[in-house]
């Protein structure tokens, strides 16, 4: 018997079945989520949705045919949607690709306009040529996922 | 802001206004199977051949009437509603049962006109029978004629011969036509009339409202005697558009945006030209490299999205024509009051409702970006060379389809034909170039070598070879065995070996194709407005997503609308309530502002009219007044 409080969150999160626009970070991966039954496998991707962390183990759902679930390859759009558990899946590729906004900040006193300001963020794998390319080594090891600005700066959250 | 005759507008902002109404009902229903049916579209284009309508105005006991501003941003589109009593006895126009039912039947047309009670008399207007003609009609100079009953018509004379309505002429007030003189018409005689006519004509009243009849009248039988009202609801055009869909013609680039309008309400919902007014929104072109089609909407949210770009939202005016209303806030007001004598008070309620104060338009570029995926393999190939064979040229795809592109191929050579015992030629890779300049398969050439003719050479030497003799032991110690001593067969065996090596030869190639996947997809253009030093915490973000937003046409179109959108949303939180004498002229959008310089926009205007009352508004309103927010 669930309690009133969870059928409210309950009816929250089956109102908020919204899809994101993303990119994929990762290979798609294979994961038994039920470690009793290893047959029942499971492919997952990780996808940038210009939060401050991506957005992990993205089931990818295969498509009938030859090509299966090449569509949420590495650097490719998609689209992911909530289901009604709450648990995000690629529903597909993506016509186009999300990007690092800009944000004007309001001044109501004076009724201006600010200069614009990158707002967001992305994910990327951080390449191999880091240190070659920055003489620095940063937070994040090469080939794991880093959090960049809009500038293409690692930032830390 | 309502147009209106610049008399009307005198006195209702500076005398004491008589407001009256009139209200038609056009039966539209009963003709939809004649093979011209009346409709809506016509009534509201002035189709002189529509039937004429009812007018109840006299059975009218008041007509609440609500017109409201759509919040496009928030997701709401609105049009205007009314409610009216009909003082109806023996329930004559009762839709159920009663002897005029076909009248207040849903899907019936309602106009409402409202003006000036305000009559003035005119004594012995003369006219003659030679001007009119027999049977002519005589007009008072447009005006129309308050009461039939009321008006005079002498013969010959100021008292001479008193004309009878209905028997020796009729009156059409409306139009203040006096016709059909008949048999009392004498050519070249005077004739008086004295009637009284409206200050301001009918004719010259704005039309208020105009509508379909929607659900069943209600009937209430008030007393034994059979005096009864109905009730009924009539709501404009809006509410129809909204609950019907339709799909655009995919329009290409370049197809400016009011003629994408115009299209959508001439060939998807079957307006003409009369029913509409754009303006002069959507000058610009779409700029998108693919067409772009409105699928499965109701048309007038297609219309709200492409006049989104523009900052307008469709309404319908009062006379049913669909216009754009500006939803910018800091537009200049319509209307600018010198005094407060038509307000009585301004009230600001309640609302705890937490506004957004940070806007996130999302816009889509026009033009496509190249998305390029991490080297990688993209296809492997092998092939088998021996001394059966030529050279050898395999084609490869990149995707089974043969659609995928890719940059910067290449051949990996996991095993080489050139490793071979006898070495056949180099593999080259050469990727093959389409139409568009795109890679999407190649080729990998191998020199081969065509080892056949040696092969028969070799057999040729091992036939010559059998023919060169051994050598007999005849003497000496191993003379009496009898053996031979090889020389022919040695060559033939030497020869047969270079046969077997030929033929052994096999080139085993192995070979993978790196590259650079790519494909091409919009890029989606985010633009966010807000409230400078709002913490996140606080941070209340409305999204609005649209197609039609790029920054291809105009520089960062998008963040001029998220701008131009934050500015809106904050206004509307600063709500008042005022109650006015109703100025005719206002409509939901439009901007007023006071003596003192406080500006308001109006969001909404709910009143009840009912005869002989000095009609009150309430407007529900937002302040604009710069400087002024939440």
């Amino acid at each position: 018997m669930k309690t009133d409080t969870q059928k409210l969150v309950d009816r929250d999160i089956r109102s908020r079945q919204e899809t994101r626009r993303g990119t994929v970070l990762t290979d798609a991966k294979r994961v038994e989520f039920n470690p009793a039954n290893v047959n029942e496998t499971v492919f997952v991707v990780d996808v940038d949705i210009g939060g401050n962390r991506p957005v992990r183990d993205v089931i990818v759902k295969s498509s009938s045919g030859i090509g299966g679930r090449a569509y949420a390859a590495v650097g490719k759009p998609v689209d992911i949607q909530r289901n009604q558990g709450g648990r995000w899946f690629c529903v597909g590729a993506s016509d186009r690709t999300r990007n690092v906004g800009q944000a004007q900040e309001f001044d109501e006193s004076t009724e201006t306009f600010g200069p614009s300001l990158n707002d967001g963020f992305s994910s990327r794998r951080r390449p191999y040529s880091y240190y070659a390319d920055n003489l620095a080594y940063g937070t994040a090891g090469y080939g794991s996922t880093e959090i960049v600005d809009g500038d293409d700066n690692e930032v830390t959250l | 802001m309502r147009d209106l005759d610049s008399e009307l507008i005198d006195i209702q902002t500076h005398a004491f206004r008589l407001p009256e109404f009139k209200l038609f009902v056009y039966d539209i229903v009963s003709t939809r199977k004649d093979a011209s049916p009346e409709t809506m579209g016509r009534i509201v284009a002035g189709d002189p051949l529509i039937s004429d309508p009812l007018d109840l105005s006299d059975f009218v006991l008041a007509i609440s009437k609500q017109e409201v501003s759509s919040d496009f941003l928030q997701g709401t589109l609105a049009g205007d509603s009314l409610t009216f009593q009909v003082a109806d006895k023996n329930l004559t126009y009762d839709p159920v049962g009663g002897s005029e039912s076909r009248w207040l039947r849903p899907g019936n047309v309602v106009r409402v006109h409202e003006g000036e009670k305000r009559a003035e008399s005119y004594v012995n207007e003369t006219f003659n029978g030679t001007d009119v003609g027999v049977n002519g009609t005589y007009s008072v100079a447009g005006r129309d004629i308050v009461r039939a009953e009321d008006v005079v018509i002498w013969k010959g004379s100021i008292g001479g011969t008193l004309l009878e309505l209905d028997t020796d002429y009729s009156i059409n007030e409306f139009d203040g036509t006096i016709t059909g003189l008949g048999s009392e018409w004498v050519a070249a005689t005077d004739y008086y009339v004295t009637y009284d006519a409206h200050a301001i004509p009918v004719q010259d009243w704005p039309i208020t409202f105009t509508g379909t009849i929607s659900g069943r009248a209600g009937a209430d039988e008030r007393d034994r005697n059979n005096n009864a009202t109905l009730q009924v609801t009539a709501v404009d055009r809006m509410a129809a558009m909204l609950k019907i869909t339709t799909t655009s013609a995919a329009y290409p680039q370049g197809t400016s945006y009011q003629e994408m309008m115009r299209a959508l309400l001439e060939d998807d919902v079957g307006m003409s030209a009369d029913e509409f007014d754009l303006l002069t929104v959507g000058q610009n072109n779409i700029t998108s490299q693919v067409t772009t089609q409105l699928v499965d909407e109701s048309p007038v949210l297609s219309i709200a999205k492409i006049a989104f770009v523009d900052g307008f939202v469709p309404r319908f005016r009062g006379d049913g024509v669909l216009t754009l209303f500006p939803t910018t806030v800091t537009n200049g007001p319509n209307v600018i009051y010198e005094d407060l004598d038509l307000f009585t008070g301004f009230a600001r309620p309640f609302n705890p409702v937490d506004g957004p104060n940070q806007v996130e338009v999302l816009g889509l570029s026009a033009e496509q970006t190249r998305i390029e995926q991490p080297r990688q393999v993209i296809a492997t190939a092998n092939l088998t060379l021996g001394f059966f064979g030529g050279d050898a040229s395999i084609l490869v795809k990149f995707s089974d389809d043969g659609t995928q592109q890719a940059s910067n191929t290449d051949l990996n050579a996991i095993s080489s034909v050139t490793g071979a015992l006898i070495p056949f030629g180099a593999e080259d890779w050469n990727p093959i170039f389409d139409n568009d300049n795109g890679v999407r398969s190649g080729r990998i050439d191998v020199a081969g070598a065509f080892y056949a003719p040696l092969v028969t050479t070799l057999y040729a030497a091992r036939i010559a070879a059998s023919y060169i003799p051994d050598t007999v032991v005849v003497a000496g110690i191993g003379a009496s065995t009898g053996s031979t001593i090889s020389v022919g067969r040695i060559i033939e065996g030497v020869a047969a070996i270079a046969i077997a090596l030929v033929q052994a030869t096999i080139g085993r190639g192995d070979y993978e194709i790196l590259g650079c996947p790519y494909e091409y997809v919009f890029e989606e253009i985010r633009r966010v407005a807000r409230v400078a030093d709002v913490p996140l915490e606080d941070r209340r973000s409305v999204t609005v997503e649209n197609h039609l937003l790029d920054n291809d046409g105009v520089d960062d179109e998008v963040q001029e609308v998220a701008n131009r959108e934050l500015i809106g949303v904050r206004k509307r939180q600063n709500t008042y309530v005022t109650t006015m004498r109703h100025d005719l002229r206002l409509e939901p959008y439009d901007k007023f502002r006071l003596p003192d310089g406080r500006e308001f926009i109006i969001s909404s205007i709910t009143r009840t009219m009912s005869r002989g009352d000095n009609t009150v508004a309430t407007l529900q309103l937002f302040e604009t007044t710069l400087g002024v927010f939440p």
